[in-house]
C-alpha cells in the first residue's frame, strides 16, 4: 500500500477502492499500485517552480506553489483520488520521469485537491517518437487541469456525461503529423510519421471553431523516394449517428490511394454514417484497425 | 491540514444573504429606436444634444443620414422569394443587382425600391453579392432574400455539404469592401429588410442552413454556412444605418477596418472614423415557423452571432449604436484573433442573445513597431445597454446561454491578451448569466494560447429581475495562478437576484466599491479588495426597457 506523507492524501486513502471503481469500468483489471512516495523538499533533487522569472504570483494569491515528490513502485502521489457527489477530487502530478535506475520517478503536484482526478484505466495512447509516457484525468466543469498544475499539458479532451476527460504529459509533444498541401480543395492535406494519423488539433489555432478532433482519412499515399512518411487528405465530419458502427480505415486491401476505407460492424454503409461518403462497392469480410470483425468498405468522397 | 479549495469552487461564502429581488416587469414601447429613428433621438440627451463619445469634427451628431439620391434605382418585380424559378427548380436570381452594384463603383448608392405600380412587388432574391466601393440601399417595405441555393455560394465544394466541417465551405451572401483610393465609403442601409432564409430547408434539400449547423453541435463543428454581411479587410468606413437583418445563415455581420494594426502609430482620433453600425435591427429568428412549420427559436439559429468586429480581420475606431438585437448567438463578438481595439458601443437594446462577448478568440495579441505588445482587444467602452431575457416566456424551444449578459469568453486553444474593458450604465433582466469572465470556454479545446485578461471595469450596472424563477449567475475566472484576470472592478453593480450560490471566482484580482456591490466573489486565488462606501454610494440604476421586436405569426412560447 502506498505511504503518502501529506495528511490530506492520507484521509482519501480509505475510499480508495471506491475511487478506483468510480474511474473505471472494470476495476478487477488494475493492477495494484505499490510503493511509496516522499515529498521532496530541496530543489536540487527536484525543482518544481513554474518559469519563475515570468511567474505573475502576487503576495496575495492564496494558492500553494506545487510540491516535488520522489516515488518508488507504480505509486503516484495523486492517485488516490475519490468522488464526492460526483465530483473528483484529487490532487494533479506531472510525470517528471526516472531518477536513473533506481526504479524511482519525481513528480510536481498540486498541495491541494482539485475537481479532477488522476484516472489510472484512461485510455492515452503513447505519443509516437517519444519516450514520456501519457497519463489521464477526470474533471468535472470548465477548469483544465493546467490551470492548477502549470508544469502539465493535457491534449483535446473528450466528454464523457459530466466529466470531461484529458490525456496529459509533462510537455506538449509533437504529433508526427504536420499539415500540408496536394489534396483537392475541399480535403485537408497532411504528412505524417509512419503509424501516426491525423488529428484536428494539430490544425494551429481555429478561426472559428473548426478545431474538433475527429478527421476521416482517406488511404494515404506513401513517399517511398524521400522519408517513408505518408500524405494524408482528410476532412472533418459532423457527429456520426446515434448506433453508427462505421469508423474509418486507412489500409482496406485494394482500396487505392485518395479512396475512403470504412470498416462497419454492424449492417449499415459507411454512407449512411458519412454522408459524403458513396460506396459503389460491397462490402467484405475483414478487421477493423482496432481489430474487430467488420464489414470493410472502400468509398469516394462526393460532394 | 490543508483546506480544500474545491468548496470555494463550488460556492461563495454559505452565511451570505441572498440579495432582495426587486421586481421590474414592463417595457417601455417608446424608446426602442425603432419607434424613435425618425425623431433623431437617440444618442442624444433629453436636450437633444449629442452624445460627445458620438460626434463629427463639427459637433454634431455621428448618426448618418441617407443619401440625397440614388447612383440606381431598381423596382422589385417580384412578390415572393420563391415567385420564378427555372427548369431545375433553382431560384431565378436578380442579376440586376449585382450589376447595378457594379455600374455605380466609386459613384454611389443601388436603391432597391417596391413598385410603385403594384406594392406587392416587394422582394428581390439574389446569390453572392459584392459591394465594392458601392453601398446597398434597400428602401422601406422591400425585402432582399439570400438565395436558398448553396451553389450560388460554392467555395471549397462543401457548401450545403451536410456532414462536413468546413468553417471556408461557403462564400458570404454579401461581401463589402473598399479600395484604397476611393472617397465613397461603402455601406449597407434603408429602412428595409435583408433575409438570409436561414430556416428555410435549401434548394433541392430537405434540409436548412441552421439544420446543417445543429448536425454539428455535438461535435461544437464550425458550420461553413454564409455569412450575410461580411467586411472584408482594409475597407475604409464601412456604415450600416436603419437596416433590418434577418436569419443569417451563421454571422449577421462581420465587420472590420482600415487603419491596420499593427501598423504601431495607428491612433484613433475620432470613433466611426473606422467603421459606424448605426440602427441596425436584427431579429433571428424571425418568425415562429417556417414555411415547412417547423418551430424556430434562437437555439434552432445556431452561431447567428449579431455583429462580430474582428471576425474577419483587425476592427479599429468604430461605433456600434442604437441598434437592436435578439438572434440565436452572440448579440456582439468582439473577435480577438485579431488586433480589435477603440470601439464605442452605447445605446442599444438587445433581447435574446448569448451575450454581450468578447471572444472566443483572443489569441490576435501583436507586436508594434517599438517592440511594445498590442493586446488582442483593447479600448473597448460598453454602455447605455438594455439586456432583457422577458422575452423567454414567449417562443419555441431556447437554452439557457440565450439569455446571457455580459460574456469575455475563450480557452487554451485561442487565448490572449484582453484588457481595458470598460463598461457602464447597463441593465439586464432575467438574465441566466448577467456576468460571465471565463477562461476555459470550452475545456475540451487544447493549445498554449493561454488567456490573459487585464484591466475590466463594472459601473452602474443593474440585474433586475421579472420572471426569473433562478437566480442570476456572476462568474469572474483567471486561468492560473500565472496567468490571473484582474485588476476586475465592480462598483455600483446590484443584481437584485444573486446569492452566493451564483457568485463564482477564481484566480482573480477583483476590486469593489466605491459604489455598493451586493456580492462578493470568491474562491482559489482571488483576492478581494473593499473600498465600499455605502454611505455614499449612488443608488442602483434606474432601468427602463424598451418593448423589442418579436418574430412575426402565431406563437405558441418559448419554452426554456
Amino acid at each position: 500500500m502506498a505511504k503518502l506523507r501529506h495528511a490530506t492524501l492520507i484521509l482519501l486513502l480509505v475510499p480508495l477502492l471506491g475511487s478506483l471503481s468510480a474511474f473505471s469500468g472494470c476495476a478487477s483489471k488494475l493492477k495494484p499500485r505499490e510503493g511509496t512516495c516522499e515529498r521532496v523538499t530541496s530543489s536540487a533533487v527536484l525543482n518544481c517552480d513554474v518559469d519563475a522569472a515570468d511567474a505573475e504570483i502576487d503576495p496575495w494569491a492564496d494558492v500553494p506553489p506545487l510540491v516535488g515528490y520522489v516515488c518508488q513502485g507504480s505509486v503516484r502521489p495523486d492517485d488516490s483520488a475519490v468522488m464526492i457527489e460526483d465530483v473528483p477530487n484529487g490532487r494533479i502530478c506531472t510525470d517528471r520521469g526516472p531518477i536513473g535506475d533506481t526504479g524511482q520517478r519525481k513528480y510536481c503536484c498540486t498541495d491541494y485537491d482539485t475537481p479532477c482526478a488522476y484516472n489510472p484505466t484512461a485510455d492515452c495512447p503513447e505519443t509516437p517518437n517519444s519516450s514520456s509516457s501519457r497519463y489521464g484525468f477526470e474533471c468535472r466543469g470548465q477548469m483544465r487541469p493546467e490551470m492548477f498544475n502549470q508544469t502539465i499539458y493535457c491534449d483535446q479532451a473528450t466528454r464523457t456525461d459530466t466529466l470531461v476527460n484529458y490525456c496529459c504529459n509533462e510537455k506538449r509533444l509533437t504529433w508526427g503529423c504536420r499539415p500540408s498541401n496536394g489534396c483537392p480543395r475541399d480535403l485537408t492535406a497532411w504528412n505524417c510519421d509512419p503509424g501516426v494519423l491525423p488529428r484536428s488539433q494539430e490544425l494551429t489555432v481555429s478561426k472559428s471553431r473548426a478545431d474538433t478532433y475527429y478527421m476521416t482519412c482517406a488511404t494515404p499515399k506513401q513517399n517511398t523516394d524521400t522519408d517513408q512518411t505518408l500524405n494524408y487528405c482528410c476532412y472533418t465530419p459532423s457527429i456520426i449517428p446515434d448506433g453508427g458502427t462505421c469508423t474509418q480505415h486507412t489500409s482496406v486491401p485494394g482500396c487505392a490511394t485518395g479512396r475512403f476505407g470504412f470498416a462497419c460492424v454492424g449492417p449499415e454503409s459507411p454512407s449512411e454514417d458519412f454522408p459524403p461518403m458513396v460506396c459503389a462497392e460491397a462490402g467484405m469480410p475483414g478487421t477493423s484497425m482496432e481489430g474487430y470483425p467488420a464489414t470493410l468498405y472502400c468509398c469516394d468522397f462526393v460532394n | 491540514m490543508l483546506a480544500s479549495p474545491l468548496a470555494l469552487l463550488a460556492c461563495g461564502p454559505a452565511e451570505a444573504p441572498i440579495a432582495t429581488r426587486v421586481y421590474e416587469c414592463g417595457s417601455d414601447p417608446t424608446i426602442a429606436f425603432e419607434n424613435t429613428k425618425d425623431a433623431h433621438t437617440c444618442g442624444r440627451d433629453e436636450n437633444g444634444v449629442p452624445d460627445p463619445n458620438l460626434v463629427k469634427a463639427d459637433g454634431s451628431s455621428l448618426e448618418p443620414s441617407f443619401p440625397a439620391e440614388a447612383c440606381e434605382t431598381l423596382v422589385s418585380n417580384k412578390s415572393f422569394p420563391d415567385e420564378g424559378k427555372d427548369k431545375e427548380g433553382k431560384d431565378k436570381l436578380d442579376t440586376r443587382v449585382q450589376e447595378a452594384l457594379i455600374r455605380c463603383k466609386n459613384k454611389g448608392a443601388v436603391k432597391l425600391v417596391v413598385d410603385p405600380s403594384n406594392t406587392s412587388n416587394n422582394a428581390f432574391v439574389t446569390g453572392h453579392l459584392n459591394v465594392l466601393d458601392a453601398v446597398l440601399w434597400v428602401d422601406a417595405g422591400v425585402t432582399l432574400y439570400a438565395s436558398r441555393d448553396p451553389y450560388n455560394y460554392q467555395n471549397t465544394g462543401n457548401c450545403g455539404v451536410l456532414g462536413i466541417n468546413d468553417a471556408s465551405a461557403c462564400l458570404d451572401y454579401i461581401t463589402v469592401g473598399s479600395s484604397s483610393n476611393t472617397s465613397l465609403a461603402p455601406g449597407i442601409i434603408g429602412d428595409g429588410t435583408i433575409d438570409g432564409q436561414g430556416g428555410e430547408p435549401l434548394i433541392g434539400r430537405d434540409y436548412s442552413w441552421w439544420q446543417m449547423s445543429g448536425a454539428l453541435r455535438d461535435v461544437d463543428g464550425s458550420i461553413g454556412n454564409p455569412t450575410l454581411i461580411n467586411v472584408g479587410s482594409t475597407t475604409n468606413r464601412f456604415w450600416m444605418y436603419r437596416i433590418t437583418l434577418h436569419n443569417s445563415p451563421k454571422f449577421h455581420v462581420k465587420v472590420s477596418s482600415a487603419p491596420m494594426r499593427p501598423a504601431g502609430d495607428a491612433v484613433c482620433t475620432r470613433h466611426g472614423d473606422g467603421f459606424v453600425i448605426w440602427g441596425v435591427t436584427i431579429l433571428t429568428p424571425s418568425r415562429w415557423f417556417n414555411s415547412q412549420g417547423i418551430p424556430m427559436s434562437p437555439q434552432f439559429s445556431r452561431n447567428s452571432d449579431g455583429i462580430d468586429p474582428g471576425s474577419n480581420d483587425d476592427s479599429f475606431c468604430g461605433v456600434i449604436a442604437c441598434n437592436t438585437i435578439s438572434t440565436g448567438d452572440d448579440h456582439i463578438a468582439i473577435k480577438g484573433g485579431h488586433s480589435v481595439s477603440d470601439l464605442i458601443i452605447a445605446h442599444n437594446h438587445f433581447g435574446t442573445g448569448h451575450g454581450m462577448s468578447i471572444g472566443s478568440e483572443t489569441f490576435g495579441d501583436a507586436i508594434d513597431a517599438n517592440g511594445d505588445k498590442i493586446p488582442s482587444v483593447s479600448n473597448i467602452e460598453v454602455y447605455d445597454l438594455t439586456i432583457d431575457a422577458d422575452s423567454r416566456w414567449v417562443g419555441n424551444r431556447v437554452s439557457g446561454a440565450d439569455f446571457n449578459g455580459i460574456r469575455i469568453k475563450t480557452d487554451t486553444s485561442r487565448g490572449g491578451n484582453v484588457t481595458d474593458i470598460r463598461y457602464h450604465d447597463i441593465c439586464m433582466r432575467d438574465m441566466v448569466n448577467s456576468i460571465l469572465i471565463s477562461t476555459a470556454y470550452n475545456p475540451l479545446f487544447a493549445g498554449t494560447y493561454l488567456p490573459d485578461f487585464g484591466d475590466i471595469s463594472f459601473k452602474d450596472i443593474h440585474g433586475v429581475t421579472c420572471m426569473a424563477e433562478t437566480q442570476t449567475i456572476v462568474s469572474i475566472n483567471g486561468f492560473s495562478v500565472n496567468n490571473p484576470t484582474g485588476p476586475v472592478s465592480l462598483d455600483n453593480v446590484i443584481m437584485d437576484n444573486i446569492g452566493p450560490q451564483a457568485t463564482f471566482a477564481t484566480f482573480s484580482d477583483i476590486d469593489l466599491g466605491p459604489g455598493n456591490v451586493n456580492f462578493t466573489p470568491s474562491g482559489l486565488g482571488v483576492k478581494v479588495t473593499n473600498n465600499i462606501v455605502t454611505e455614499t454610494s449612488p443608488p442602483p440604476r434606474k432601468c427602463v426597457f424598451p418593448t423589442l421586436p418579436v418574430p412575426e405569426g402565431k406563437s405558441e412560447g418559448w419554452v426554456w
